[in-house]
């Protein structure tokens, strides 16, 4: 189909006066999320970080939220396309950890599991061996909590095409996988991702009764690595309990993800 | 919003802030929203309170109070709200706003989230709503008239700044958005707003496998309060402050800030048209708001000023 082109990026755009949204690729992957990340810290070193309300990475883009009211807004297209343009030759590191949350997959809690691993042309074993691999959580947006990730490694990374009419209800905890992006539901709502399986422990609490709630109700935060570990039935009832009851412990370790230049490690 | 929680807050912030200076109250202190139809509300305690926003035919004791002012209203009186007349959005202050639990720096309840306001859900029957100290004692009357008519009336024109994704727009179906009248859906509400009317013809743009296969869908990217998106090329949608703080279909527009408070007063049903403007304009428009609601404060101010003086 030929059409018309989308103008390049690097761009920016004014969405009203206090959103200015930066698209930096057209190149859905790792680096263009991590590219984001590295502008919303970049961006926040600048004059225009004391302007700053909020910030939300996409998978290829950032969308600012300005104090409207500061003058040093006037200048944002500018001073946003000059980070752009130095950035790819920065080093920048931002807070990655890698925690584990554990999912029961397939059956009940994952009814699409089987479509999915014959969308991929393997056992559901293999699938279910596949979506244990390690993802990167670049967006938490949507609803409260709802972590987006792609494969850290794409190698490993499965496909499946997005529910043609959206489902109006997703039970809470569902881990769905649309394209090659999963997303875990962090509450109950609309959604068009296939369900492959359940978290067995709440990522998005209002309530803050167990510890890494206690300073924000959303457990993960864009950057950080999830491994979605596989367990039995009767360790899904036995993690719930543990949570109810308040004494589930949480499986995160601290890390760092480096940015340099094009290259992306890890510590 | 870097977590996937809304900015929240009032739907008409406007009139929300019109209600706390008309009372004299502390900036942003919680007043209670009404959608559409209001309520009965019997008073505990002797207070002022003040109405603003969409008109629901407010009575004291069956006698009809003025919207815009404030009013003294004593312990076992009744106030009883209808159906928006005009506008949606009401709001209902007390000198000192009421008490409400803050959570992620907003008073305001985000029901799907469970969070904030009145134990993060929509008020029940039986509910008791308490008052916090006022600040000083209101001047009785209708201080705020002139400015609650110009900044609260339901709009005919809602203003926007060209969205990202314009290029997925042909000039011809650009031009008729832009003119066209647009109707509220009854399948509106503080997440978004859907509209009634021509949906903008979708040009063909060069794709890649990851732009998804309908034809607005876009690689999934933050959402501006406000934005016009035009879902599966077939429904033309603008975000309000409880929308989802990503999406992945494309922008025709943002509605600027000023004007999404004035969104708020469009009932279902409702038409009005979108104008174009620079992010010049919408600076401008949020300083003619503000200027508005400025002189509510310094009338307030003197009066305040005024009897203290007189009680001295």
């Amino acid at each position: 189909m030929s059409g018309v082109s989308l103008a390049p990026e690097p761009r920016v755009t004014w969405c009203g006066e206090e959103y200015l949204i930066a698209h930096l690729s057209a190149n859905f992957g790792l680096y263009s999320a991590a590219s984001a990340l590295r502008l919303q810290h970049a961006v926040e070193q600048t004059e225009l970080g004391e302007a700053i309300i909020d910030s939300i990475p996409g998978w290829c883009s950032l969308l600012l939220r300005f104090d409207s009211r500061l003058p040093v807004t006037d200048d944002a297209e500018e001073i946003v396309l000059g980070v752009i343009a130095a950035a790819e030759k920065q080093t920048v590191e931002f807070e990655s950890r890698l925690i584990t949350l554990p999912v029961s997959y397939g059956d009940d809690f994952g009814p699409d599991l089987d479509f999915v691993a014959q969308a991929n042309e393997m056992s559901v074993r293999e699938a279910v061996e596949r979506l244990q691999e390690v993802q990167f959580a670049g967006m938490v947006s949507f609803t409260p909590g709802m972590a987006n990730c792609m494969w850290l490694d794409s190698k490993n990374a499965l496909s499946a095409p997005k529910y043609s009419s959206p489902r109006t209800y997703t039970p809470l905890g569902t881990v769905g996988l649309g394209g090659s992006s999963i997303a875990l539901y962090s509450v109950p709502s609309p959604g068009g991702f296939q369900m492959v399986g359940r978290l067995a422990v709440p990522v998005y609490s209002p309530d803050p009764v167990l510890p890494p709630f206690e300073k924000s109700p959303t457990l993960i935060s864009p950057g950080d690595r999830l491994v979605l570990a596989s367990v039995d039935a009767e360790e899904f009832e036995e993690i719930g309990n543990a949570v109810a009851e308040g004494h589930y412990e949480f499986d995160i370790q601290p890390g760092r993800c480096r940015l340099d230049g094009k290259d992306l490690s890890w510590t | 919003m870097a977590s996937g929680v809304p900015p929240g807050g009032a739907a008409d912030l406007t009139a929300f802030r019109l209600t706390n200076l008309i009372l004299g109250n502390h900036k942003g202190v919680p007043a209670l929203e009404m959608a559409l139809v209001g309520g009965v509300f019997e008073m505990l305690v002797d207070c002022f309170i003040a109405l603003t926003g969409g008109d629901m035919a407010p009575c004291i004791d069956g006698r009809p109070i003025e919207i815009g002012s404030a009013v003294r209203v004593r312990a076992g009186q009744r106030l009883e709200l209808g159906v928006a007349a005009t506008g949606c959005f009401a709001y209902l202050g007390v000198a000192g706003g009421f008490e409400a639990s803050e959570s992620l720096g907003s008073f305001s309840t985000y029901v799907e989230g469970g969070i904030g306001g009145f134990s993060g859900r929509a008020l029940q029957a039986g509910d008791v709503l308490r008052g916090l100290e006022p600040k000083s004692t209101p001047e009785v009357g209708a201080p705020a008239a002139e400015e609650h008519a110009e900044l609260c009336s339901p709009p005919s024109v809602l203003r926007f700044t060209r969205g990202p994704q314009i290029e997925y727009f042909n000039a011809r179906s650009y031009r008729q958005f832009t003119v066209t009248a647009y109707r509220v859906s009854p399948r509106s509400n503080r997440m978004g707003y859907r509209l009634e009317g021509p949906v903008p013809d979708i040009e063909p743009v060069e794709r890649t496998r990851d732009t998804g296969s309908g034809p607005t869908d876009v690689i999934e990217e933050g959402n501006a309060v406000g934005s016009i998106q035009i879902a599966g090329g077939t429904e033309v949608i603008c975000l309000g402050r409880d929308c989802g703080t990503s999406g992945a279909y494309a922008k025709i527009g943002c509605i600027i800030g000023a004007d999404v408070s004035r969104m708020a007063q469009l009932a279902p049903g409702s038409e009005f048209r979108f104008e174009e403007v620079d992010r010049a304009g919408a600076l401008e428009a949020l300083d003619r708001q503000a200027e508005a609601l400025d002189r509510v404060r310094h009338r307030s101010g003197e009066l305040t000023r005024l009897s203290a003086g007189l009680a001295a």
